[in-house]
This record gives structure tokens, sequence and C-alpha cells, in this order.
């Protein structure tokens, strides 16, 4: 049985921390590459980050919100950022340097796709941390993860037009 | 009076209301909001509390207000309160000196089940202020070590100034059979430890054997759930994780229900709690996130 430790809207709450720290690490991987091909994939996958941050943001405007009495300003969130931490992401120092080593786009977007699953994951836990009854916005929370890894995949895929590569369906178990 | 502070018989009532005078024997700041005071009985006779209880403490025009024990039962010529600078009457303690009087009445509520944690990995995680109660578990630990496995502190403050209880942490950090793992949420220029909140040690530098271990938990609001999740994350039983919850204690004695939670007192049943205890408790805000209203 799943425990009811949070609500959706701190869900959220997460989602949008970890979205910034996509953000970031990507936009570090972007200015950190010399290739410009590389730092295409990752200006547009921090785009993504960008426009999620927006999505999860419009979802929490309409749920409850709940709050519960701070020690000092900030302390959620504090909390939020160490329950995300780097479950998700590595740090933008450590972004700089993964980017450093990528040998071209091709690994730079298989890396976005594997912390895009990293994302999923944690969203797959965190389902169990909330009320059954909550569970469908954490769904749509993934179903928005799962969006961001076709276009990835699309992105691959157009990369590698020309050669025999086929494009690959992304698997849809973990919804 | 029974063992829990529930009164056994009527005429128990005017003892259980009537303080009796303790002296103030040191006085000690520890931050710019939180003193600490040694205290010892007119009579000079041992409370004999259990760590995590509390007592009501009263000064004459300024009211009554609970406050735990931050001492340990080992230490019985005197016992330690912790005093944050929050209201009328912890402020005038704060102006207290020794020689001073202040009315006493407890110990009451429910501590930690020391009995239960003996032979038993103990890890305590306390945030802010939280921890003071839970200095009176730690010190009755330490001076009791091999009643105990293991023992692990992991302790968060906002900022290093806010640290509390910094000799003790000092003198913890230095035993070889406790692992301390102390972090600042805003760490200044001078500090040189772990930054982030306290569930961030918790998760990463934590190992532990969760069928051995009992778990502690004293902090802000906020703090709960969040270790809630880490502790369950590294598979440990509802049964084994025990909260310390602070309420508006008012009597002390479940009739006024300042500190009901839903068909708890906290002042009686409390202020420890198992886990388990608080499934289905909608009022324990801390540990189980409520039900959005509106479904």
């Amino acid at each position: 049985m799943g425990k009811p430790l949070f609500q959706a809207a701190e869900i959220l709450d997460m989602a949008i921390e970890i979205e910034r720290q996509g953000l970031a690490f990507y936009s570090g991987c972007a200015a950190a590459r010399a290739t410009e091909s590389v730092a295409t994939v990752f200006e547009y996958a921090a785009e993504e980050e960008r426009r999620h941050i927006e999505t999860f943001s419009k979802m929490k405007r309409d749920l409850a919100e709940y709050t519960i009495p701070e020690s000092y300003p900030g302390e959620t969130r504090s909390y939020v950022r160490g329950f995300v931490g780097t479950r998700v992401f590595q740090s933008v120092d450590e972004a700089t340097c993964s980017a450093e080593e990528m040998a071209d786009e091709l690994e730079a977007v298989e890396k976005a796709v594997e912390l895009e699953h990293g994302a999923i994951s944690f969203y797959t836990g965190a389902k169990e941390l909330v009320r059954e009854s909550e569970r469908e916005i954490i769904d749509e929370i993934i179903a928005e993860e799962h969006q961001h890894i076709r276009n990835l995949l699309r992105l691959k895929h157009d990369l590698t037009a020309g050669s025999d590569e086929e494009p690959q369906d992304e698997p849809h178990s973990e919804v | 009076m029974s063992e829990t502070g529930h009164l056994d018989h009527p005429e128990d009532i005017t003892a259980f209301y009537q303080p009796v005078m303790a002296r103030v024997i040191t006085k000690q700041r520890l931050t710019e909001m939180m003193v600490l005071l040694r205290l010892q009985l007119d009579s000079a006779e041992p409370l004999d509390h259990n760590p995590g209880e509390f007592l009501q403490i009263s000064l004459p025009g300024y009211g009554e207000a609970p406050i735990s024990f931050c001492s340990s039962p080992t230490q019985t010529k005197s016992f330690e309160l912790c005093v944050a600078a929050v209201g009328n009457l912890s402020e005038a303690m704060h102006d207290l000196r020794p020689g001073d009087f202040l009315g006493v009445r407890g110990p009451y509520g429910h501590g930690f089940p020391i009995e239960e944690m003996r032979d038993r990995d103990i890890l305590c995680v306390a945030g802010g202020i939280g921890l003071a109660p839970l200095r009176s578990l730690i010190k009755y630990v330490a001076d009791r070590r091999p009643e105990f496995e293991r023992m692990v502190l992991v302790y968060g403050a906002r900022m290093p100034d806010e640290q509390l209880f910094k000799d003790d942490l000092d003198v913890w950090d230095a035993r070889e059979d406790f692992e301390t793992l102390y972090t600042v949420d805003e760490p200044d220029d001078q500090w040189t430890g772990r930054t982030g909140v306290v569930t961030e040690p918790l998760r990463e530098e934590v190992q532990i054997n969760p069928e051995r271990t009992t778990a502690v938990v004293v902090g802000p609001p906020v703090m709960y759930r969040f270790v809630a999740a880490e502790l369950l994350e590294k598979g440990m039983s509802e049964e084994n994780i025990l909260f310390s919850l602070e309420r508006r204690f008012k009597c002390g004695m479940g009739k006024c229900g300042h500190c009901q939670l839903n068909d708890l007192y906290v002042c009686q049943d409390g202020p420890v709690f198992r886990y388990t205890d608080l499934i289905g408790r909608s009022e324990a805000i801390e540990v189980w996130a409520p039900e959005d209203e509106r479904e």
C-alpha cells in the first residue's frame, strides 16, 4: 500500500524543481560543448524543460494549496530540493564535465533520454506517496515526460536521417 | 497519578495542578533565541522523568507553558530545559538569573520507549530546535552506552549560528561509538561542513539495518514527511519510526483539548508517537498529507 505522504500539488512542486535542475543541467551542457550540433540538442532539451515548468505550474494552479507552517522562510522549498536532490540530475558542474566528454549530438540525445527516463522513474515512485485519488495528476506528469522522450527520439531520428537507423518507439510501460 | 500522567483518583487533581518550586542553578545562552536553564527542585529531589517527557513551567504573572526536558534522567541532581523566546512567559524565562525560582509540575506525557529501544540501533534525526527534546535521549544513551547498539545522530540547523548545544555536538562527534552527521541549510563563510537539509545526509550517507533500527524524529513540522519518506525508502516499518510532535498544551491532563489530535491528546498520549499510531489521523498533518478538501 502506498503512503499518502504528499499531495499531488507537492509532487508538482518537486516536478518543477526537477525541471529547473534539468534546465540548469542542459544549459550547462549546451554552454560547455564546443560542437554546435551538440549544443543545439541540449538547447532543445533545455527549452523542453522550460515548457514543462510552465505546464506544471499551470497544473498546480488548479489544485488546493497545502501549506504547513515554516520555521523559516523557504524551509519547504529547501526540503523539496533536498528530496529531489540528485535523484534525477547531477549538478551543473557534473553536467559540464559530462557534456565535454560527449563525442557527438547522438550521444547527447541519448544522455537526455536517459535522464528523462530517470525523471519518469522518480515520478513512478512518487505516485506511491500520494493518495490514490490524486494519482491521475502524477500520470499526467509522467505523460509529459514520455512526450519529451518521444520528441528527443524524433530529434535523434532526424539527426540520423540518411543512415539506416530506424526511429525507435518509446516504451509506455511505466504509465 | 499513574506513570503516564493519567489521574487515578479525584483527589489527585489538586496535586496535579499544584506546581512545586525549582531554582535556577545556571543559565547559558545557546543562540540568539535559545537559553539553557539548569534547575533544581527546592526539595532537591529528582523528577524521575523519561527522555521525551515534558514539564509545565509557570511564572507568576506570565502564565504556564509546556517545555520538554533536554537533560537525561541519568543526571539526577538537576534537570535542564531549553527555552525559545517565543512568548511572554518564555521571554520572562530568558530574564531569569541563577537563584531565581519558577514553578514546575509534571513530568507529563509519553516519552521515548526506552525499554524497547535497548539492544537496538538508534537513529536520531533532529531539525532545528528539535534537538532539545532529543538531547534527553542522546545523553541517556551516552550515559548507558552498552545498553544500545549503533547510535547515529543526523542534525540539521538553518544556519551555523542556530546550531544548538555546540559543545555537546563536538563531544558526540568525538566519540568513537557515536556516528554524527551535522548539516546547515544556509551556510556562512566560515562553515566547512555539510550543506542542505537533514534529509540529504540521511539519504546519501546513512546506511541502516531497518530490522534492528529505531528511528526517532524531532523537528519543525515541515521536516517530518520528508524524513518519513527517506526512512520508508530505507526499508523501515512505521512501527519503528517514532515522532515527537509539538502541540499547544495547556492543562497537561487531557481536559482542555488544546492539544487534541483527532481522538488523541498529545499531552497524555504523546508527545512521542509511533508512526503507526498516527495512521488515519487527519490532524497529524506533519506526517500525512491531508485529503484535498474539494474531493
